[in-house]
């Protein structure tokens, strides 16, 4: 498998703020990967360094080539959507098309027309008289209509009701994705991508926090819920978090041996959201 | 060059003043001419009355009469050339720091077109496409404004028969396409610095681009009391300035009436003087300037890092 994005010690600062501070991760070809932390972490940062938005210090590689560097051999493989609502106001919905159409050569205008139909967004509105939600449904049928090797999302589904938003991935997995593409992706909703991706990076204070595949982490994280009288003991066992949920309680354990934890309670596997949570208060601690 | 005429369409879908304020200068002008044609007042020339421009009619020759009718084209030309100035730099100062406040900078940058073809893209809209549109209105005006005074010439009966002449004409279109070669050369120090500080400024892009040559002209006469830097700005930008350098004021014809004497210019074409312009260091100078500008704009747009 070919690496695609491969980031070494990665490291900004914005004045007195450290935005990155020495992140180092690998993004494999053909994968779907959340980048996942909390606000001011670093994770607009990242992409933009990805992007070539930003200037970094450290070592960075995008399909074998500097982004930063060389943004303007990139742009045509890479596209993004950096933040919602990004399109000019007095752009028309057609004018977008076309514009797009006329500069992108791997844009697939056919493609472009089957998203648009699936909303109620009018050909000849201008994006200001748009809704937040259409104005994404229109830049989400931009991007996933270009051909890119990768895909960057930022925040993609900000301001869309949950119908869209499962819409959105969904199309995204069945209409779009393909063993050439990867996506890069960064949300607050993490419930709701947690079964598409195929690899999960935790970033805190500029650094990562965890690079794992999905599939790997049943093999290393594990959440155990006892009664009380339990509690002591899997306690002594070194938890990396613990919490109380309708008189139980709830343990994430970290490379533990799971026959010992099994033992004394239901073992489950934890969501995203629950390691999220454990991995960067145990990080704050 | 696709991807070019793609940015060359974007920006003309935002910047409509671009074809707009032409139309409505040309429709004032062609109003008040159709007013002055058809209307109830009564138009003077200068003052002068019927008989004045009997007695006018005898002393002047018939090249004088065609300078007479050059100057009027001129003058339905001048408007358009200092509205032109105005929209130009409105345009490129507020280019690319309209696309920042908007943040649409982000969709843009998320395609493959490059700084350099955006920018240069905007620069040709101002140094280029922007005068050529005034220059076309300005030439429907003329004849316009000409086929109106041909219906009723009232007081410039005396220039009937010099209205359509081919020289007139050819003239004041070759003289037309030399000032868009010529303006395009002047303006460029000021347009790539528009850009520049479009590209920079946090806010109020206007007034980052006024006040620094305005503190630098006056730090240089608190030091050394002498005014270099602002003249030069000055002549930079006045309409005048341009013209002083590209056009030449001897092509002038003397006429006595009476006692009293008339300037008139022999054809306005007859005042281009390309050889002096094109061969001004200060016109190559400012180009170069210019071209650095621009340059510098690019880079901005490359670098300024929008998360600051």
């Amino acid at each position: 498998m070919a690496t695609l994005i491969e980031a070494q010690g990665l490291s900004k600062r914005y004045g007195k703020t450290t935005a990155l501070d020495g992140a180092s991760f690998k993004v494999e070809t053909g994968r779907i990967v959340g980048l996942i932390g909390p606000n001011g972490a670093g994770k607009t940062t990242a992409l933009k360094a990805v992007l070539g938005l930003a200037r970094c210090e450290g070592s960075l590689r995008v399909l074998g080539l500097d982004p930063y560097q060389d943004r303007d051999r990139l742009t045509e493989r890479v596209s993004f959507i950096a933040d919602v609502a990004v399109l000019p106001r007095w752009l028309r919905v057609q004018q977008a098309v076309d514009f797009v159409a006329g500069v992108h050569p791997r844009f697939r205008p056919e493609r472009c027309q089957t998203f648009l139909e699936r909303t109620s967004i009018k050909r000849s509105s201008r994006i200001r008289e748009l809704s937040k939600g259409m104005v994404t449904q229109l830049h989400l049928a931009l991007v996933m209509a270009i051909d890119a090797q990768l895909l960057v999302l930022d925040e993609p589904t900000l301001g869309l009701d949950i119908l869209s938003r499962k819409q959105f991935y969904d199309s995204l997995l069945s209409d779009y994705m393909d063993a050439e593409k990867t996506i890069l992706v960064t949300t607050h909703q993490v419930e709701e991508i947690e079964n598409i991706l195929t690899d999960l990076i935790f970033i805190n204070r500029g650094r990562i926090a965890l690079d794992l595949p999905m599939d790997e982490i049943p093999l290393h994280y594990a959440q155990l819920l006892v009664g009380p009288a339990q509690a002591e003991a899997a306690r002594a066992l070194k938890p990396l978090s613990e919490r109380q949920l309708l008189g139980r309680h709830v343990f994430l354990f970290e490379d533990a041996d799971q026959a010992a934890l099994a033992a004394l309670g239901e073992l489950r596997q934890p969501s995203v959201a629950d390691l999220f949570v454990a991995k960067l208060q145990g990080g704050a601690a | 060059m696709n991807t070019f005429k793609w940015l060359v369409r974007r920006e003309l879908w935002e910047a409509r003043t671009v074809w707009v304020a032409p139309a409505i200068c040309v429709a004032i002008i062609v109003l008040c001419a159709l007013i002055a044609a058809f209307g109830t007042g009564t138009v003077s020339f200068d003052g002068l009355g019927p008989e004045d421009l009997a007695k006018l009619q005898t002393k002047m020759t018939p090249e004088h009469l065609d300078g007479i009718a050059s100057m009027a084209l001129a003058a339905i030309g001048a408007p358009f050339m200092i509205l032109v100035m105005f929209t130009q730099f409105f345009y490129a100062i507020d280019s690319l720091y309209g696309e920042r406040r908007e943040r649409g900078i982000l969709f843009w940058k998320s395609l493959p077109v490059s700084d350099a073809q955006t920018v240069l893209a905007k620069l040709f809209i101002a140094a280029i496409l922007m005068p050529l549109a005034a220059a076309a209105a300005a030439f429907v005006t003329q004849v316009l404004v000409f086929i109106i005074a041909s219906i009723k010439l009232g007081p410039l009966e005396i220039l009937h028969g010099h209205l359509w002449t081919p020289s007139l004409w050819g003239g004041s279109i070759v003289l037309s396409g030399y000032l868009l070669v010529a303006g395009a050369l002047w303006y460029l120090p000021v347009l790539g610095w528009c850009l520049l500080v479009s590209a920079w400024a946090p806010r109020s892009p206007v007034m980052y681009a006024t006040l620094p040559p305005m503190g630098i002209a006056l730090a240089e006469f608190i030091v050394f009391r002498t005014h270099y830097f602002w003249n030069v700005c000055i002549e930079r930008l006045k309409l005048f300035g341009l013209l002083a350098h590209a056009l030449g004021g001897r092509a002038i014809n003397h006429v006595v009436i009476d006692d009293d004497h008339m300037e008139i210019p022999r054809s306005l074409f007859e005042t281009i003087q390309a050889g002096q312009f094109f061969g001004s260091p200060a016109v190559w100078l400012g180009v170069v300037v210019g071209a650095g500008f621009v340059a510098g704009a690019i880079w901005m747009r490359r670098n300024r890092d929008e998360t600051a």
